[in-house]
């Protein structure tokens, strides 16, 4: 009898184990499917690595719980507090009938009759196994939404890039010699390109210049001979490996297209597209083509750019060219200089930054500097950017009197201000330490003073009212107060009236000198403006550049004139306007030019057997000639460009063996023939005369005899 | 006369020839009949081969009016008092009103009381059959103009390099737009967009990319559907190079460069250039050597075209009469010294405007959609006469190129001394533009010794009219591979008309003997419907002018009427008395 109630527990036992390691194989499970979508979504893990991964999962948590190790003392704890009937008692059947006292056999067989009723399924067991069936049934929300809603959290490239062929293969319907059962190419890229190898099986090849392309194509039955026609001529045999299988190889290095020959029996033409590496891209966003940094501004380029290549780039330099001096004396010193970014990535994309601080490379005012980027990928392809320049501005040449002492100085007291301020603010940042802040301050106030006073000058010229016009007030002998004038017109009127129209009409500058004057005061008040609140390094750049803008002027009112050294021949007096020609001989010239054979006229003709084509059979052999030739046209066409004229090429096979067209198969050629051929040029042709049996030709001989 | 007697004769002969057979025949159940069986299969044979005819008169009622119904007609417009005269000459409108009495048009005239008129209803009839209804009047109950292309127009003959310019109006009466898409060997070439519920005039435009007979197409489509898919036959011939002599006073850039462009092209070009006084430099490309320093006119007679200098065209006594009376082309490059009142500028008065801008102008070469790239010319221009034709011209419409005929040639005057600019420049479409326009208005025409012209929209069963003109009378004229029979034009005598049915759409050829082939297309049935409809609602309209209704006299009150007797009675009777005579005597035996 013991042994039953035994049973029963063990049973319970052996039920609440199963279900709960169910319950941890549902758990993995959804765990797995959540890693293994992340991982799919990333990096395209094939669904092995899935199992793989629940596998994992559920073996560790196995090895947690341990769930074999529960006893039957938990199951009978379980039992006693659920069933009260069993008073407490239910250890019973655990323990040898043997040992047991008569009053625990009374009760042992009490409690069996009860275990007999006590049900296998357990609520409280399956609790865990519940869970973890609605945990897997909600995870493949989760998972949907991961791998079909992320799709841009695709960076794995690789991925990217064999998706997209693939897509755009399976547009192409190829068709297929009937021996031929099955093909794999595979498609190993160059090293450089960093692209693991693929396999498709379709014959349409898009492949990196320099792949190696493995053909494998299995048939149904023996051939003799299988061989690839690469672009109409270059033939690769194929070996038989295996049973019906034959395979070769052969690196693609241009693009074109091939055909599949069994036994002579040739296949339609598959396109073979060699995707070329192009040089690295280099765009440069500062600085300016040109940059001229004035005096007083920070002497220092910062180089921003950005360096694209299909694969990777290898390294990229800034190659500095410094040019000092000038005419005959002018001297170059050539620097390499590295951007001290990393390219041990070799990345496609890299976004560069350099700081170059001019005075170090050893450039002085007036110096110039010309620089460009050169890039290198890891196909060893190199590309170089545009020359750009950077000039620093020569404050020698611009204080200097040379052109002011030679005689053509129209106005030397102005630019000796304008110079002089300069100097004084220089003197004034020199004295900066030294002096006391009010002093300093009190000392750019009255240099900004003094560039007022310049500025007003130099606006007379422009006829630019004088402040005194502005404030009538400061007048000191104003001639309307004066009570002698009282009643004189002509002085209030003079007074009053804008006269400024005249002085500006007084001026003899062309309109490009007045602008530069404009712009001279311009710089002279922003100078004033930093002067005033106290900046006098802030006001040098505004100084340096109205005294550039002065000096400019001032060059334009000279003019050089070159020597020259020119010998004229002796004149023969006797000859001399005797309006002899006689021993002028008329030149003749006589060409013949031929007009180049017109290279499209094949596929010309072609047109218009085509158009035929549509009404009727190809009757003669003169039409299928014509379409011969252009068929030869077209494949010379397509060896280079497979994806434009190749389904063209076919489709004129097509009509030349067959000697009859489908509507779409002469589309595509004519759309081919259309793109090829060139626009008509325009040349003159005359119209006909009317036939008329002569009435014009009469009609005009009398009207000329009126 | 003769025939018939011929015919008689014959049949008497005959009919005595079996009558004498039958009388000797040992059989004698049925001799009488058998007899008169014989006769008159004699004579029914006679009647087959002879004419019959009997007169007939025929009263005229005022009120007595026949309804044709042409294709488009809609069944609510008629009156249900005219449906016991309903005829109609089409077989689908028969089939889809059959009420009406399917007949020949020319029987609308032989029925008694004859038609005082005809209720046209539909889109009425084209030109040939309207002379079938032979001045019948006619009330016309005009549709409206169907929706579609109700007009349309392109140059079906063109040279290399020309642009192709469809042009036409189209009849939207939808609701939604109608897109025009030019088609060219299977690729969209030009599109237009007609706006729903509207008659709007649209063009579309291409240069031809081949040569030889090309069939472009004409769809028009709204949303995903096409309504037409129409055929736009284009024969495009290439360039025949033309013999033109530069004389300039200088040698100079522009003369350089057009020697070179034209040389380059095949073209005979001859130059001469005055270097000194009476010595010249002269060039020839793709010719012969001629000497060139004293022009005659046996000489110009060679060329086709003359460019030259003002200055030196002035001094050539020759070219006068060898471009009024012979179609010499003269293309006169306005040169500044010149002053004066020679026949060459009296029609080109220049005026140099005022202003002082000498920055460059696009120039609108005539024939040509965009603008030039912009030419720095001087800022001479010349003034429009009555008897000229600007050619070229400045956005302000200030001509710099004019053109004008001197007798049986052209005269063209220009402006622009330095079109080389533009080759320089990399803009040679502008300059072959300019150039080619020149040289074709100027350059003298072509003599030919025949011409073939086709009536608009050959379509297929159908007669079409080949007109040929031609100085002598035609020999053997073959179309396709029949031989058919021109008919002179007896007021134009170098006019002679052809009919031909074609019988299959696309290229047909038509020829005379020793002549060139002349091509044209011919249509299929239901090609350009809408603007067939057009044209024969017009063409209707143009006869109900013409010949109208309501006039009080048109026909004699009783009119005698000469009809035919159907031949087939003489085949029943025939049929009978040989089958009696036949069967007679297999049942006796």
């Amino acid at each position: 009898m013991a042994e039953d109630g035994k049973n029963k527990v063990d049973q319970l036992r052996q039920r609440y184990i199963v279900y709960q390691l169910l319950a941890d194989a549902f758990f993995a499970a959804a765990l797995a499917a959540l890693i293994w979508s992340f991982g799919y979504t990333l990096y395209a893990l094939s669904w092995i690595w899935g199992v793989l991964i629940f596998l994992l999962i559920y073996g560790f948590g196995l090895l947690l719980s341990r769930w074999w190790e529960v006893g039957t003392r938990p199951i009978i704890t379980f039992l006693d507090l659920k069933y009260p009937d069993l008073e407490e008692s239910s250890g019973l059947v655990l323990k040898e009938s043997s040992t047991l006292n008569p009053l625990e056999k009374m009760q042992l067989a009490h409690v069996e009759d009860i275990l007999e009723s006590v049900p296998l399924t357990q609520k409280q067991f399956a609790y865990r196994l519940r869970l973890g069936i609605l945990f897997f049934l909600v995870m493949p929300i989760f998972c949907w939404e991961i791998t079909w809603l992320h799709n841009d959290w695709r960076i794995g490239k690789l991925k990217q890039n064999t998706s997209i062929v693939r897509s755009l293969k399976n547009n192409i319907v190829e068709k297929v010699l009937p021996q031929v059962n099955a093909v794999t190419i595979k498609i190993s890229p160059p090293a450089y390109t960093r692209k693991a190898w693929r396999e498709q099986d379709k014959f349409t090849i898009e492949a990196e210049e320099g792949s190696m392309t493995a053909w494998r194509l299995s048939l149904n039955v023996q051939a003799k001979t299988v061989e690839l026609i690469f672009n109409n001529g270059d033939k690769l045999s194929l070996r038989k490996a295996a049973g019906y299988d034959y395979e070769g190889q052969r690196r693609i290095t241009k693009s074109g297209f091939y055909q599949v020959s069994i036994d002579g029996k040739l296949s339609d033409l598959y396109q073979l597209q060699a995707i070329k590496d192009n040089p690295p891209v280099i765009h440069i966003k500062t600085p300016q083509q040109y940059t001229y940094i004035d005096a007083g501004e920070v002497p220092r380029v910062t180089i921003n750019a950005a360096l694209d290549d299909d694969y990777g780039i290898r390294n990229a330099f800034i190659y500095t060219t410094l040019a000092k001096g000038s005419g005959e004396a002018v001297k170059f010193k050539e620097q390499k200089i590295d951007f001290g970014a990393s390219f041990s990535g070799q990345n496609p994309h890299y976004d560069l930054q350099k700081m170059i601080s001019l005075p170090p490379l050893g450039m002085q005012p007036g110096d110039e500097l010309y620089f460009y980027v050169q890039a290198q990928d890891n196909y060893n392809q190199l590309s170089r950017s545009d020359v750009y320049v950077v000039s620093l501005q020569d404050t020698a040449q611009l204080l200097s009197m040379d052109g002011l002492i030679g005689g053509v100085s129209v106005k030397p007291e102005f630019f000796r201000s304008e110079r002089q301020i300069i100097l004084d603010s220089e003197k004034l940042l020199r004295d900066k330490d030294s002096t006391s802040k009010e002093a300093f301050n009190t000392r750019s106030n009255d240099l900004g003073n003094d560039q007022k006073i310049l500025r007003l000058r130099y606006g007379k010229f422009l006829g630019e009212e004088a402040e005194s016009d502005i404030n009538p007030k400061e007048e000191q002998n104003d001639a309307v107060s004066d009570p002698k004038n009282f009643g004189n017109a002509a002085v209030v009127l003079d007074k009053y009236s804008d006269k400024h129209d005249n002085a500006e009409d007084a001026q003899f500058f062309d309109p490009g000198v007045k602008a530069q004057l404009k712009a001279t005061l311009t710089e002279m008040w922003k100078a004033e403006l930093q002067l005033r609140l106290y900046k006098p390094e802030a006001a040098l750049p505004f100084e340096y550049k109205a005294l550039r803008l002065l000096k400019d002027l001032q060059q334009k009112s000279r003019v050089y004139v070159a020597k020259t050294a020119y010998n004229p021949a002796p004149l023969k007096m006797e000859k001399r306007l005797t309006g002899d020609l006689s021993k002028i001989i008329q030149p003749t010239d006589h060409q013949i030019v031929k007009p180049g054979s017109d290279e499209y006229r094949a596929l010309k003709n072609a047109v218009g057997v085509l158009e035929s084509l549509r009404y009727e059979k190809i009757s003669s052999n003169v039409y299928i000639h014509t379409l011969q030739l252009a068929n030869q046209q077209l494949s010379e066409r397509a060896s280079a460009q497979p994806e434009l004229y190749l389904a063209a090429v076919s489709a004129l096979r097509k009509i030349i063996s067959t000697g009859r067209a489908k509507k779409t198969d002469i589309s595509t050629v004519e759309k081919a023939i259309h793109r090829l051929l060139p626009v008509g040029k325009l040349l003159p042709s005359a119209s006909q005369n009317a036939v008329d049996m002569g009435l014009s030709s009469g009609y005009y001989k009398n009207l000329d005899n009126k | 006369m003769s025939w018939t007697v011929i015919v008689l004769i014959i049949c008497c002969l005959l009919a005595a020839f079996a009558v004498w057979k039958e009388v000797g025949r040992p059989k004698k159940v049925h001799l009488a009949l058998r007899i008169i069986a014989s006769i008159l299969a004699a004579a029914a044979f006679a009647c087959i081969i002879l004419p019959i005819s009997y007169d007939r008169e025929i009263y005229v009622s005022d009120d007595h009016a026949a309804v044709l119904l042409t294709p488009g007609f809609n069944p609510d417009s008629l009156n249900n008092d005219k449906r016991d005269q309903l005829f109609t000459t089409d077989k689908s409108v028969q089939k889809s009103y059959p009420q009406a009495k399917l007949i020949r048009l020319d029987e609308l005239n032989t029925d008694s009381p004859a038609f005082s008129k005809v209720h046209l209803f539909g889109y009425g009839l084209n030109n040939e059959e309207l002379t079938q209804l032979n001045h019948l009047p006619v009330v016309f109950h005009p549709l409206s103009v169907p929706s579609g292309i109700s007009q349309v127009n392109w140059n079906q003959k063109l040279k290399s390099g020309e642009r192709l310019t469809v042009q036409g109006s189209y009849n939207n009466t939808g609701s939604k737009t109608v897109k025009l898409i030019l088609r060219g060997l299977s690729t969209q070439l030009d599109t237009a967009i007609i706006p729903a519920k509207s008659n709007k005039q649209f063009e579309l435009t291409t240069v031809p990319k081949s040569e030889g007979r090309v069939v472009y197409h004409l769809l028009t489509i709204t949303g995903t559907d096409t309504l037409e898919n129409e055929n736009l036959p284009v024969e495009i011939d290439p360039v025949q190079p033309l013999k033109i002599l530069i004389l300039s006073a200088s040698p100079d850039f522009e003369t350089k460069f057009l020697k070179n462009w034209l040389a380059e092209h095949g073209y005979e070009v001859a130059v001469r250039s005055t270097i000194s006084k009476d010595k010249f430099s002269s060039e020839y490309a793709n010719m012969q050597a001629v000497k060139l320093e004293h022009l005659n006119a046996g000489m110009l007679e060679q060329f086709d075209v003359v460019i030259g200098d003002l200055s030196v065209l002035k001094t050539e006594g020759a070219l006068k009469s060898e471009v009024t009376q012979k179609g010499l082309g003269v293309i006169i490059r306005a040169d500044t010294l010149s002053k004066g009142s020679s026949w060459l500028q009296t029609n080109f008065p220049r005026e140099k405007l005022p202003v002082k801008n000498l920055s460059p102008v696009a120039l609108s070469i005539r024939g040509r959609k965009n603008r030039s790239a912009p030419l720095k010319t001087e800022q001479t221009f010349i003034r429009e006469m009555t008897a000229t034709q600007s050619l070229v011209s400045d956005a302000q419409n200030h001509s710099v190129v004019s053109s004008s005929m001197a007798g049986s040639g052209h005269l063209v005057f220009t402006a622009v001394a330095n079109s080389y600019n533009w080759m320089l420049a990399g803009d040679k479409d502008d300059y072959a533009a300019f150039w080619s326009l020149l040289i074709k208005n100027a350059a003298r025409k072509v003599p030919v010794s025949e011409s073939w012209s086709v009536a608009e929209f050959p379509t297929v069963s159908e007669p079409i009219d080949l007109q040929l003109q031609s100085g002598q009378i035609p020999g053997k004229i073959i179309a396709d591979s029949a031989v058919i029979a021109p008919v002179q034009n007896p007021d134009v005598p170098f006019e002679w008309s052809n009919k031909y049915w074609p019988i299959t759409t696309g290229w047909h050829s038509i020829k005379q003997n020793n002549g060139q082939p002349q091509w044209y297309y011919v249509y299929g049935r239901y090609d350009w419907e809408p603007a067939k409809a057009a044209e024969k609602l017009a063409a209707t309209r143009h006869y109900t002018e013409t010949y109208p209704a309501n006039s009080s006299v048109t026909k004699q009150i009783h009119e005698k009427m000469r009809i035919e007797v159907p031949k087939i009675y003489f085949y029943l009777l025939l049929l009978v008395a040989c089958v009696y005579l036949w069967a007679e005597g297999k049942l006796i035996n």
